[in-house]
């Protein structure tokens, strides 16, 4: 098979000191104007057709990690660089990254910033074209790769008219026709949804099983991931914290020392975390380490139980099933009140089907289902963004047909997913005055509530700072702020989670519960089911345009078989307790804190040796 | 303008993307050659048909003319009167006595003179759209890489084009996060209508900065500073016995173009068409 040949030059081959693909010695690395190191002091070395998982909290280094490893990082972002970083014994200071990137494929996070062409196929083929491969060569590599990530047929499609997960499939397919030695995936699957996210899981996991590549991932979906690695290297402030097998990290005092840290742990290894410190019992996978999966959380429970004395059997739930129901909140107006709502986009595109949905005043809402379901052309009817092709939609009991865009936002605040796409002003504090402005709000009034808006979110320190300066997450906490301050009476977040941190989701999800607690209605999109199962109370389900089901969410999650449907699932902990149902579990067991209570309890009279 | 691919397999859409440019090329001959609405019409009507036989739906072709009418009527009426016309056939005085610079009258002269130049306008906008909804866009870069643009920068073309979409969902999403706020795009006055655009600027700015920043670092890691002089074309371009065909009657049609509307025979001028209708007139 003709390979192109990157010509190594002899002098810039250094000795690899330790014989990995890829080594990394003392490494620390400053960006240009940062005071912080983004790494720092790292050493590092992944064998030919190893497979390693990256993960650890923002901030922890692991971008600047894949960066530099095709020599993007110094060359490209500068800085202040100590140590060596070796690949194939190419030294990433000196190699430029055109020769260093075809031994080393990266794949990032944002599958829309890395689509270069007009088609899949066209995408597919840059990479190899670039580095000259003959183009019946060429042809052979796309047409492989393309099936191998699941597009065939999608060949002659423009990217951007793909899905999000297709997108990202797309991105891999480019980097593996370049046939690069070691892959590097940069969270992967951070901006997809649930659909999507398998759709690239899967990819990998038939990668690790056909290839013999060197396969470095950076993830938080350990779920998926811990049976197919090899190792697991741990981040924290730029250092690495931890690295060994998946069974060296996943017990005792180590694994607490990771959750401690931030890291973002399935939840039945959190229930055993929990339930070592609440009762000092220990859940344990067959191999001694602890559980990470759904199957491994049920033979860990259920080899405890066998054990536990004839008290063993779990009672308990919140027993606030059907909350909603008969609640003084069944009593009140809605304030959102959707009927027979049909929305058909220009091109014929029916996106809404139909619709009934009435949401009253301080509800806290979830809007769920895969991409394409619908949820985010219903939201948008809610400030007038998209009006109804068919039925109807009154605010308050009022019909807002003649309504403006300007004066239902007064009502209903909208936060967008990227909070990139909302700043228009130059500072802090002008995009902050900027919602209230617009609706003419006497001065003095504008500047009570920046300053209460700028308390509760805490971004006093920023005010004068441009909003594009900041780091993600206090862009994001600028977005929310600049619709507090036009104090609407609901606030729609649109997935605050996507793309964001495992702690910062978290943040955001504290704000919207502190909204709520003040007495706003909250109405989020999401994908993150266990976000949906901390903090909503209410979950509309959509699939295919329409309402699929509408309901308290423990009840909601209760109905997995009716989810699967929409290929949702509840979250970890819940599906856990449902396969435990002949133990007693209630099947709405809905966060990690609720599971540990009611392992504690019922294990309560001890464990037999 | 979108730049939607219509995928077929129709003669126009395997023709070598050097001949659409050789196409294209000869209309702007023909247009620059001929003055009558008669062959203008006649050249417009054959280009939508041939669009027609292409896949390509009236409704897609008409389109962009429609689009464009504002512009189209503009062109029609400024035509009108500032064609210098000699010794004109008036139909319609509106200030007696005045003289240039420009025509304060209508004359059947002018008419016919603009009715062609509208033709002519609405030849290169189909023209150009035709070839774009006929041709991938990698396509029309690898031919004009071929006829000598740098690689370079037929592939910083390729990924501009590739973005448009990107893009026009970006400010959507902008005009509308601003909308929730509050900003008012929603004037029937377009005067107003473009001054709330002026907020669409920093995002804009900002978000092409970024994305930019973020193209660079995706097409460096794809190898694109590997060695442009080396690059290969997975698709090359074959240049067939069709396209050699095509190119003999594209030259030929210019070269009877040119001598039908040349000073010589001088066929195609908007007299033409005038004198036809003068006997209409009374005259």
């Amino acid at each position: 098979m003709p390979q192109t040949t990157v010509t190594k030059d002899p002098a810039e081959a250094v000795s690899d000191p330790v014989g990995g693909v890829v080594t990394l010695s003392n490494v620390t690395f400053t960006y240009g104007g940062a005071t912080e190191p983004a790494l720092a002091d790292v050493t590092l070395s992944i064998a030919e057709g190893e497979c390693v998982l990256v993960t650890g909290p923002a901030g922890a280094g692991k971008t600047t990690l894949a960066s530099s490893l095709n020599g993007i990082v110094p060359q490209f972002y500068r800085g202040k660089m100590r140590g060596t970083v070796l690949v194939e014994g190419m030294s990433t200071k000196q190699v430029p990254i055109g020769q260093l990137a075809h031994r080393v494929g990266l794949v990032f996070q944002d599958p829309a910033d890395q689509l270069v062409a007009s088609s899949v196929e066209d995408d597919v083929a840059f990479g190899a074209e670039n580095y000259g491969v003959p183009a019946e060569e060429i042809r052979h590599r796309v047409s492989e790769a393309i099936e191998l990530v699941r597009l065939s047929g999608l060949a002659q499609r423009p990217p951007y008219a793909l899905s999000g997960g297709q997108q990202q499939a797309c991105a891999l397919a480019a980097i593996l026709a370049m046939r690069p030695n070691i892959l590097v995936l940069d969270e992967p699957t951070s901006n997809l949804d649930p659909l999507g996210s398998k759709h690239i899981l899967q990819i990998i996991a038939d990668l690790v099983k056909r290839e013999s590549r060197s396969l470095i991932v950076i993830e938080h979906k350990l779920e998926e991931l811990l049976p197919l690695i090899d190792r697991i290297v741990v981040m924290d402030g730029g250092r690495i914290i931890r690295q060994g097998t998946p069974d060296q990290l996943f017990r005792g005092a180590v694994l607490h020392e990771m959750d401690a840290a931030g890291v973002h742990l399935p939840q039945v290894t959190r229930v055993a975390i929990g339930l070592e410190k609440a009762a000092g019992l220990s859940l344990t996978a067959p191999s001694g380490r602890a559980p990470v999966t759904v199957e491994e959380g049920e033979e860990s429970v259920r080899s405890l139980f066998s054990r536990s004395g004839a008290s063993g059997r779990a009672r308990g739930g919140e027993g606030k099933r059907g909350v909603l129901a008969g609640s003084p909140a069944e009593a009140a107006a809605p304030i959102i009140d959707i009927r027979g709502l049909t929305h058909i986009y220009s091109g014929g595109n029916v996106a809404l089907r139909d619709v009934d949905l009435r949401i009253r005043r301080n509800e806290f809402v979830a809007v769920i289902g895969q991409n394409g379901s619908g949820k985010t052309t219903l939201v948008k009817h809610f400030n007038g963004l998209l009006r109804p092709t068919r039925g109807e939609y009154l605010l308050d009991g009022r019909p807002t047909a003649k309504q403006k865009v300007s004066a239902l936002s007064r009502r209903v605040g909208y936060c967008f997913q990227n909070p990139d796409h909302q700043m228009c002003n130059l500072t802090v504090r002008e995009e902050l005055e900027f919602g209230p402005r617009n609706m003419r709000v006497p001065a003095g009034q504008i500047k009570q509530r920046v300053d209460e808006a700028v308390e509760s979110m805490g971004l006093a320190h920023v005010m004068e700072k441009n909003p594009f300066s900041l780091s993600k997450g206090e862009r994001q906490k600028v977005a929310v702020a600049a619709i507090l301050t036009m104090q609407p009476e609901v606030v729609v977040v649109d997935e605050p989670t996507t793309g964001q941190d495992f702690k910062m989701g978290r943040e955001m999800m504290e704000i919207a519960r502190q909204l709520h607690r003040q007495g706003k209605t909250v109405i989020v999109i999401t994908h993150d089911m266990s976000i949906v199962a901390e903090y909503c109370e209410r979950a509309v389900v959509m699939c295919a345009g329409q309402v699929l089901v509408d309901g308290p969410v423990r009840d909601v999650f209760s109905q997995p078989k009716l989810l699967e449907t929409t290929s949702l699932e509840p979250p970890q902990v819940t599906r856990l307790a449902q396969r435990l149902g002949d133990l007693g579990f209630p099947p709405d067991v809905l966060s990690v804190e609720e599971m540990v209570r009611i392992l504690a309890e019922a294990l309560k009279g001890g464990v037999r040796a | 303008m979108s730049v939607e691919y219509i995928p077929g397999d129709t003669i126009f859409h395997r023709l070598d993307p050097r001949v659409k440019l050789l196409a294209f090329l000869v209309v702007t001959i023909l247009i620059v050659s001929w003055s009558d609405p008669l062959f203008m019409g006649g050249l417009f009507f054959s280009i939508c048909l041939a669009l027609k036989l292409a896949g390509v739906s009236w409704r897609t072709t008409f389109g962009i003319v429609w689009a464009l009418a504002p512009v189209v009527i503009v062109y029609f009426v400024f035509n009108v009167f500032f064609k210098p016309i000699t010794d004109p056939h008036v139909l319609l005085e509106l200030a007696p006595g005045h003289r240039a610079p420009w025509n304060w009258s209508v004359s059947l002269e002018a008419l016919v003179w603009s009715l062609a130049a509208v033709f002519r306008f609405c030849c290169i906008l189909v023209t150009l759209r035709g070839i774009l909804l006929l041709t991938p866009v990698r396509e029309i870069i690898l031919a004009m890489v071929k006829l000598g643009l740098p690689a370079e920068f037929g592939v910083a073309l390729g990924i501009g084009f590739g973005y448009i979409p990107v893009l026009i969902d970006e400010n959507r999403k902008i005009r509308e996060a601003q909308m929730a706020r509050g900003w008012e795009y929603e004037f029937k006055n377009p005067i107003r209508r473009l001054q709330a655009l002026y907020k669409m600027l920093v995002p804009t700015l900002m978000n092409s900065m970024r994305r930019g920043n973020a193209i660079a670092v995706a097409i460096e890691s794809k190898g694109f500073g590997y060695n442009i002089r080396r690059r290969t074309w997975y698709k090359d371009l074959h240049f067939g016995g069709a396209d050699r065909a095509a190119t003999i009657g594209l030259i030929a049609l210019a070269i009877t173009g040119i001598v039908i509307g040349g000073p010589w025979l001088n066929l195609a001028g908007f007299e033409l068409t005038t004198k036809l209708l003068l006997p209409l007139l009374g005259h």
